[in-house]
């Protein structure tokens, strides 16, 4: 012990004694712990960390499938749901669905996100009330009980903890509910978001087979896998095909509660970035090795003089490893710090909603991560330079000047270039993955989304049943609201819809009248939004063809539809659509018009085939109200809550958002995915120059000697720098050459993430490789003038 | 001057002084000098009296800091950085105490390096590569690296080095002195054999038997040249 405290004292002072050398050291590896300990935390807070619930890992999730059109995660009927239920494999099962609920009966009118549950849910999660209790099993089903379970974060925030809360009535939509207790913080199930249970009472709607609101949590029984649960669900899912003729063709699957929370892009975007932060790490390190290989060098004779002196080879290595532990130590402490920015950084440009966001943080895990990266770090990297400079030619070393019959080393220097070949080829495979996702990003998000998000802003309008019970009700307030919001000070136009421009269709069964069903007798499917009139106005979205719907489109009317051009393209590839009738549900609509094309499904999807429909002709209670202004859309959110609390003091809103913030989330995850890399790579880059400039700074210093021999024999300035450079780029050209092909395959890793940019693109990898060169170059250059500088004369010095 | 040859090096009141910021070190002081073409000169004296800053400025790897140098009649504080190493590497040859061989090239790159740097071509150095080895006796060695040859042979090659681009004067810096006596002795004969070739030698020793194989000897003494004479040794023209 007393000897590990010696090498810790001697490793200090010697560190001191070189503030250059442990600086670089102490901040090319805290830049490279810090991207590694952030992207772990974040990590670890997404993925790595089992989901709060036991045997998280028997917990699934149960969808139905069809196959014919790709879809892998339908929503469920009560009779699938039940049939589902039988599979043997499961141990337990509870039906659920999300609902939002406006919440009176407190201070003010609030809009919350909830879900209305079977009574088995919370057991099946491990959860106990934190204050009162939860459903009993008679309070779901038929006959049910209007009770309601709060989350603690809704308990806190609308009600102050206030004990008497369970047990007092809150109205949701309305309706009179009794709280009967609240459930702990970490039930964030089935959304982070959720903030009341109410038991599932199926109306009459929800029984019929057709409809299909719900999903299906369930636990596995110890003694099955998922495997066994999957040929049992996709039998009771053909079972159901033969019984009922709205599930013919499709099928079922099972997938863990964790998957499909995330999803295998989401896992690979992970993967990915560990790797990243890896290969950034590997290249600090390897500029450890690099300056632990130089200092040794300096310090032959100090090791040649300990070795003399009766030191083993073992206590010598032992005192260097000391050194390089502790310098990825500090380093470490550094990247701690730094990872603490990092971490926040992160987080604030993740969206609000994404799983488990709120518990990425600096933990006892990301601690024990680091200081596992700091202790490899430390000991792999620091050994090479140990035992090279614990093999000391003893006796040369302790002769004034050793030998110097011709220059020495050629084995450490060859060393040293691998290692900033490594680094070089290393920056370059990050470098490409980086260039080639932030080319598809670009390419894709500078497209024509076919509207314009600029200067909108959007919010929900939910009215409940209660008080709206009728569809004239329902239509009356909304011709106030939108008539109220057009009239609002800086608002140029106006409209309501139960979808806006990338999200909230309905995916609905067409037919084209006049025209047979498919061979396989299933209808297509359009995605339809209700809409008032100004929905193409306030998005910008022109008619292409026919007219767009307007006051005349009345519920007594004649019934309507306006289609896109990509429902024109699917079915009337030859002729207009205009005048021609579909069938949806029943409802037999004449085609109107046809709008232009908008990318509903982001910005790497084609514009899926859909439909609008005019609000008087299929009323719906929750609405978005959307509102163009000239300027900055959000500065008219108060006039907006006011017009609304005037018109029904108990209607909340909620989901305030301008269109381009929803645009931007929904691109998010390409965004921060480029962002990051982007970022990464840069490091990578400016890592991998200070490691050939320190090469090629050392190399010059080894070799002052030789090149003064070189000019003693008559070599000029340009041809001393000629040489130095051409070290450089070679020494640059085998690790660009090494990572080209190592980025070819790297690339082919990004999947997704590719978007749809050639995992080859020769643009991207000869622009990084020019890029790299280039910064070869430079990192070479002033050595290079450095080694101009050396006068002949030292080639006389035979010290 | 003992020779009827028309000076090839002329040195007239030469002066170095090292400044440092506490200590002004004079280390050579008004030295006047002739060598001329065909001679083999040594410049002795004990360590530290001057002879490698001597030998430094005539190989026009450093200035003087008074005085004047002519190389074949041509002043030399006049030329530029780039015609000083022209200079270097067309009229001068050196061989050093340490050999100086690059360790990590081959006998043979060794050897071209300043055919290189006076852009000789391909044919021309590969010719010149061939003589300048089989003059030394290392012909047969032409892809071993340095490391592999002895201390003598090492020597050897750098004298082939020096010879290649065949240059008016060769520059010999204590070419024994890290050497054992035998192949302190073949160096030695090496170089007398070259002088009665033809080359012009100018040797610096502290060692005063292989003084005497010069023709002329100059003695330095704490900077200053304190005596001069005529070689006698056999075999010295």
């Amino acid at each position: 012990m007393s000897g590990f405290r010696q090498d810790l004292a001697f490793a200090v002072r010697s560190l001191l004694r070189s503030p250059g050398f442990a600086t670089v050291a102490i901040l090319s590896l805290g830049l490279g712990i810090a991207a590694n300990t952030t992207i772990f935390s974040v990590s670890d807070g997404f993925i790595f960390r089992p989901l709060p619930f036991p045997d998280s890992d028997r917990l699934v999730e149960v969808w139905l499938t069809n196959p014919a059109e790709g879809w892998d995660e339908m929503s469920l009927s009560v009779v699938a749901a039940e049939a589902f239920k039988e599979a043997p494999s499961l141990q337990s099962s509870a039906v659920f669905t999300e609902q939002g609920f406006n919440l009176s009966g407190t201070d003010r009118p609030d809009r919350v996100i909830g879900a209305r549950v079977e009574h088995e849910f919370f057991a099946l999660l491990g959860f106990d009330a934190l204050r009162g209790r939860l459903f009993a099993p008679d309070e779901d089903g038929p006959g049910g009980a209007r009770v309601a379970v709060l989350s603690e974060r809704l308990w806190e925030r609308r009600f102050g903890r206030d004990p008497s809360t369970v047990g007092a009535q809150v109205r949701l939509d309305g309706v009179p509910y009794t709280v009967i207790g609240i459930a702990p913080t970490a039930l964030k199930i089935p959304s982070l978001e959720t903030d009341l249970w109410i038991p599932f009472i199926p109306d009459s709607a929800e029984m019929d087979p057709a409809t299909r609101p719900l999903a299906l949590l369930a636990r596995i029984r110890p003694d099955r896998t998922i495997d066994d649960l999957s040929p049992e669900v996709e039998a009771i899912a053909s079972r159901l095909g033969g019984t009922h003729g709205v599930y013919a063709g499709l099928g079922g699957r099972v997938e863990t509660l964790e998957n499909d929370m995330y999803g295998p892009e989401f896992h690979r975007a992970i993967m990915i970035l560990m790797l990243t932060v890896l290969f950034v790490l590997l290249i600090a390190c390897a500029n450890l090795a690099n300056l632990l290989l130089a200092r040794a060098t300096g310090r032959q004779r100090e090791i040649a003089v300990r070795a003399a002196l009766g030191a083993g080879r073992g206590r010598l290595a032992r005192q260097l490893l000391t050194e390089s532990v502790l310098l990825a130590f500090l380093g470490g402490a550094l990247g701690v710090v730094l990872s603490i920015w990092g971490i926040d950084a992160l987080v604030s440009v993740i969206p609000a909603d994404a799983p488990r966001v709120d518990e990425i943080a600096l933990n006892g895990r990301a601690l024990a991560y680091t200081a596992f990266l700091c202790v490899m770090s430390g000991i792999v990297f620091g050994l090479a330079p140990a035992i090279q400079a614990t093999r000391p030619d003893l006796a040369g070393s302790l002769k004034e000047g050793g030998a110097r019959g011709a220059t020495t080393g050629r084995a450490r220097s060859r060393l040293r270039s691998a290692l900033v070949v490594a680094e070089v080829a290393l920056a370059l495979v990050l470098l490409v993955c980086a260039g080639i996702m932030i080319k598809g990003y670009r390419t894709i998000y500078s497209g024509d989304p076919g509207f314009d998000a600029r200067g909108v802003l959007t919010m929900w309008i939910e009215l409940p049943e209660l008080k709206y019970a009728d569809d004239a009700a329902v239509l009356g307030f909304q011709e106030r609201l939108i008539d109220e919001a057009r009239q609002l000070p800086g608002v140029e136009e106006a409209m309501l819809g139960t979808g806006l421009p990338q999200g909230g269709s309905t995916a609905r069964p067409v037919a084209i009248v006049g025209r047979a069903l498919p061979p396989s007798g299933q209808k297509p499917m359009i995605f339809t939004k209700t809409i008032t009139p100004g929905y193409f106005e306030t998005f910008r979205v022109p008619i292409v063809e026919g007219r767009a719907l307007d006051e005349r489109d009345r519920e007594d009317g004649r019934p309507v539809a306006l289609v896109n051009q990509a429902f024109a393209r699917e079915h009337f590839p030859d002729e207009s659509p205009v005048g021609r009738m579909i069938e949806l549900e029943g409802v037999t609509r004449e085609i109107v018009g046809v709008a232009a094309d908008t990318r509903d499904w982001g910005m790497d999807e084609e514009a899926p085939v859909s439909g609008y429909l005019p609000y008087r002709q299929e009323p719906s209670r929750g609405m978005f109200l959307a509102l163009r202004t000239p300027a900055d859309s959000a500065r008219v959110a108060p006039a907006v809550q006011a017009m609304v609390a005037r018109l029904d003091p108990d209607q909340p809103i909620s989901a305030i958002r301008t269109m381009e913030q929803i645009v931007d989330d929904f691109a998010s995850g390409e965004r921060i995915m480029s962002q990051l890399l982007g970022i990464f790579a840069a490091l990578a880059l400016i890592l991998a120059a200070v490691g050939v400039y320190g090469v090629m700074a050392y190399s010059v210093g080894q070799r002052t000697h030789e090149i003064g021999i070189r000019a003693a024999l008559g070599a000029e300035a340009r041809d001393i720098r000629r040489m130095v450079l051409r070290q450089g780029l070679t020494i640059g050209g085998i690790g660009i050459a090494i990572g080209l092909l190592a980025a070819a395959g790297a690339t082919r890793f990004l999947g997704y993430f590719l978007l749809g940019v050639n995992p080859l693109d020769p643009w991207t990898f000869g622009g990084v490789s020019a890029v790299l060169l280039a910064t070869v170059l430079v990192a070479s250059w002033i050595p290079a003038r450095r080694a101009t500088r050396v006068e002949p004369t030292v080639a006389l010095r035979y010290e | 001057m003992t020779t009827n040859h028309a000076p090839l090096i002329r040195l007239a009141g030469i002066g170095k002084v090292y400044t440092t910021e506490e200590l002004e070190t004079h280390a050579l002081v008004d030295v006047d000098l002739e060598i001329a073409e065909g001679e083999y000169v040594a410049i002795a004296g004990p360590s530290g009296c001057g002879k490698t800053t001597l030998l430094s400025i005539l190989g026009l790897l450093d200035t003087p800091t008074s005085g004047e140098y002519e190389l074949e009649g041509r002043p030399v504080a006049s030329l530029s950085a780039a015609e000083r190493a022209r200079a270097r590497n067309r009229r001068i040859g050196f061989v050093f105490q340490a050999f100086n061989l690059i360790g990590e090239l081959t006998v043979a790159e060794n050897v071209e390096l300043p055919l290189v740097y006076g852009g000789h071509g391909a044919e021309e150095r590969k010719r010149r590569i061939k003589d300048a080895l089989e003059r030394v006796g290392m012909g047969h060695r032409i892809k071993h690296y340095p490391t592999q040859l002895s201390g003598g042979q090492q020597q050897r090659v750098a004298v082939a080095r020096a010879i290649a681009g065949e240059p008016a004067i060769l520059l010999a810096d204590e070419p024994t002195g890290n050497l054992d006596s035998e192949n302190g002795r073949q160096v030695m004969d090496l170089l007398a054999e070259l002088h009665r070739a033809g080359s012009t030698i100018c040797m610096v020793t502290h060692d005063p038997r292989y003084a005497e194989d010069a023709r002329r000897a100059v003695h330095l003494f704490d900077g200053r040249m304190i005596g001069e004479r005529e070689a006698s040794a056999a075999g010295v023209p």
